[in-house]
């Protein structure tokens, strides 16, 4: 039964200690996904749905349908009950999502069914999620602009800081040269000359992608610089013994090396480039998520505001989510 | 058989930095053969690391030179691969690119090899150092023991003619140690153009069942010169009841308190 021939056969195959015993990971039962705290929650929700609403009577923009928030706590609920996870994930998402319900079960009872806060722009869920259906068109159109902003923005950016970074980082001399001056001025916050940007560049979409790319850049050059002076000295050592010449070095060494914690980084510099993006949006732009809080404020829109803070807040999240599956498929190694 | 592959001459070399200057080691000369296999030994702080360090071509010396096969040193070079104690490996490549990836990469501009011939060779060495079925796995995803067999199949398969080792069995469990010892030994052996071998231990009896000659060092120096004349191949149970064998253990060990008692600490053995 054994893996290796010749080895073995002298007795010089793998011994016990060296071999590893993986343990697999048990599954969630049916009965716990279901019977539980949050879908417990779940149901005084929608039970919450079915009293009398003060809002509706009260104020002037009236309450909607309960469809689109039925159906965003629908797709919720599904795809709680239809993960993938394992024992000890199942309970971090389980209080998660106790925090998610009772935060809707709160806001839908104070709000929609009490009118607790009888102010225009504290809007019911009712009505906030009505907007996703309503103007769908206007909000994907943010979305769509935006998007391509941050990916094109942020790829650039880690692409430069990335390369330029790893050479300043394995050249002593310019390192020594570089690193202070880096350190000086990434410590400026983007957002400081946003304005300044959007203001003397031709184009908004110019303007928008040089403070997105700013707004990592430096950042993550000095990270790259870091990083490379904190590679294991003995893999640079191996790759030193093969006689490895300075670019291949880099290319085919540093950067991977340095991979899982590029990517580890990634979810920091989205949440950067969105808020300067969306800064810089509020600023000038005519179209984008940003633009389409600014615009729904303008025009005491509360309840189109609140769901465009929102729609921002799911977008970073299923970014994220996109990073975690990259960073599983393509990182299967951490050192 | 006799003739010299590696020979250095009053070599010496200090670390230095803007307030200090620390002599690792002064007016070394040594001559090894080719197919010899030697042990560095000495306690720690003595520069036995650091010797080794100028061998593969990453430590420059002060003073004094290396030759190897008549050609002064200076980096790296192809005729020589080397297995670090551990965590040496490229992380984020299976056993298998490690092994081809260092093949390719030392034959560089030398010998032209096809990534699929590359990859044959490295199965062919990953099968000879017990490792078959291993070889699409990362290195994260093997124990310390399987790390160094894949470091062995990598250095081995570029088939330099030296073969430099610095503590590879430093990091292991005493058992896996002896077996990846008597594999080492096994795979030098079973080698038609036998390789030239400078091994660095710390460790006594892994200098004596391994060495053809040990090189017993103090901080800055050798001390002496020790022949190991016990018939290959050598067998480690029967090797300790030798008489032969209890004589020179205990004439190093008596080397090694003497020199431990008026060494003080002079910092680790890393490069």
């Amino acid at each position: 039964m054994s893996i290796s021939e010749k080895a073995s056969d002298s007795g010089l195959g793998l011994t016990e200690t060296e071999k590893i015993v993986k343990i697999s990971k048990k599954k969630v039962s049916w009965f716990k996904r279901i019977v539980n705290v949050p879908n417990f929650i779940f149901l005084l929700i929608w039970a919450a749905s079915f009293l009398p609403s003060r809002y509706a009577s009260e104020m002037k923009m009236g309450l909607m349908d309960f469809k689109a928030f039925g159906v965003v706590l629908i797709l919720v609920e599904a795809v709680f009950i239809l993960r993938n996870g394992s024992e000890d994930k199942y309970r971090a998402q389980n209080d998660i999502l106790v925090f998610l319900y009772l935060f809707f079960l709160i806001w839908e009872v104070g709000v929609s069914r009490l009118n607790l806060l009888p102010y225009a722009f504290v809007p019911a869920p009712e009505n906030v999620f009505y907007v996703f259906y309503e103007d769908y068109a206007a909000i994907l159109e943010g979305f769509r602009s935006s998007l391509i902003l941050i990916v094109f923005g942020v790829s650039l950016a880690l692409v430069f800081a990335v390369i330029l970074g790893t050479l300043v980082g394995w050249v002593p001399r310019l390192r020594n040269a570089v690193y202070p001056i880096v350190k000086a001025i990434s410590t400026v916050p983007p957002l400081i000359y946003t304005s300044y940007v959007v203001l003397i560049m031709p184009t908004f979409f110019m303007a928008s992608l040089t403070v997105v790319f700013l707004s990592i850049f430096w950042g993550s050059f000095m990270g790259s610089i870091n990083n490379t002076a904190f590679v294991e000295k003995k893999v640079i050592n191996s790759a030193k013994v093969l006689n490895m010449k300075t670019i291949p070095m880099l290319f085919k060494i540093i950067i991977p090396f340095n991979m899982p914690r590029i990517l580890n980084n990634l979810p920091i510099n989205l949440a950067t480039a969105l808020m300067t993006l969306t800064a810089a949006e509020m600023i000038g732009a005519s179209s984008g998520m940003g633009y389409y809080v600014r615009v729904s404020l303008t025009y005491a829109n509360y309840t189109k505001a609140v769901a465009g803070i929102i729609f921002i807040g799911i977008v970073v999240t299923i970014l994220n989510i996109f990073i975690e599956l990259i960073k599983k498929k393509f990182v299967t190694w951490q050192y | 058989m006799s003739e010299t592959v590696i020979k250095i001459e009053d070599l010496s070399l200090a670390y230095e930095t803007e307030k200090t200057r620390f002599e690792a080691l002064k007016n070394i000369n040594l001559e090894i053969k080719k197919g010899e296999f030697v042990c560095l030994i000495g306690p720690s702080g003595c520069g036995k690391s650091t010797l080794l360090g100028v061998l593969e071509g990453l430590l420059e010396p002060t003073s004094g030179k290396v030759y190897i096969e008549d050609r002064e040193v200076h980096g790296p070079g192809s005729e020589r691969a080397v297995v670090f104690q551990n965590y040496s490996l490229f992380p984020w490549m299976t056993a298998k690119k490690n092994v081809s990836f260092a093949l390719r990469e030392s034959k560089r501009g030398i010998q032209k090899i096809s990534k699929k011939d590359a990859n044959k060779i490295a199965e062919e060495y990953l099968e000879k150092v017990g490792l078959a079925g291993y070889e699409n796995k990362q290195p994260g995803e093997l124990s310390g023991g399987m790390q160094q067999r894949v470091a062995i199949a990598r250095a081995l398969a570029c088939n330099p003619e030296i073969l430099l080792m610095d503590e590879p069995f430093g990091a292991i469990d005493a058992k896996t140690r002896e077996v990846l010892q008597q594999l080492l030994l096994k795979l030098w052996a079973e080698d038609e153009n036998k390789k030239t071998i400078v091994f660095v231990t710390h460790d006594l009896e892994e200098a004596i069942f391994l060495a053809d000659r040990i090189v017993f060092m103090v901080p800055k120096g050798i001390h002496s010169v020790i022949d190991v004349n016990l018939e290959r191949p050598r067998d480690k149970e029967k090797l300790m009841l030798s008489d032969k064998y209890r004589t020179l253990r205990s004439r190093l060990v008596k080397l090694f308190n003497n020199e431990e008692d008026n060494s003080e600490f002079i910092g680790g053995a890393g490069i």
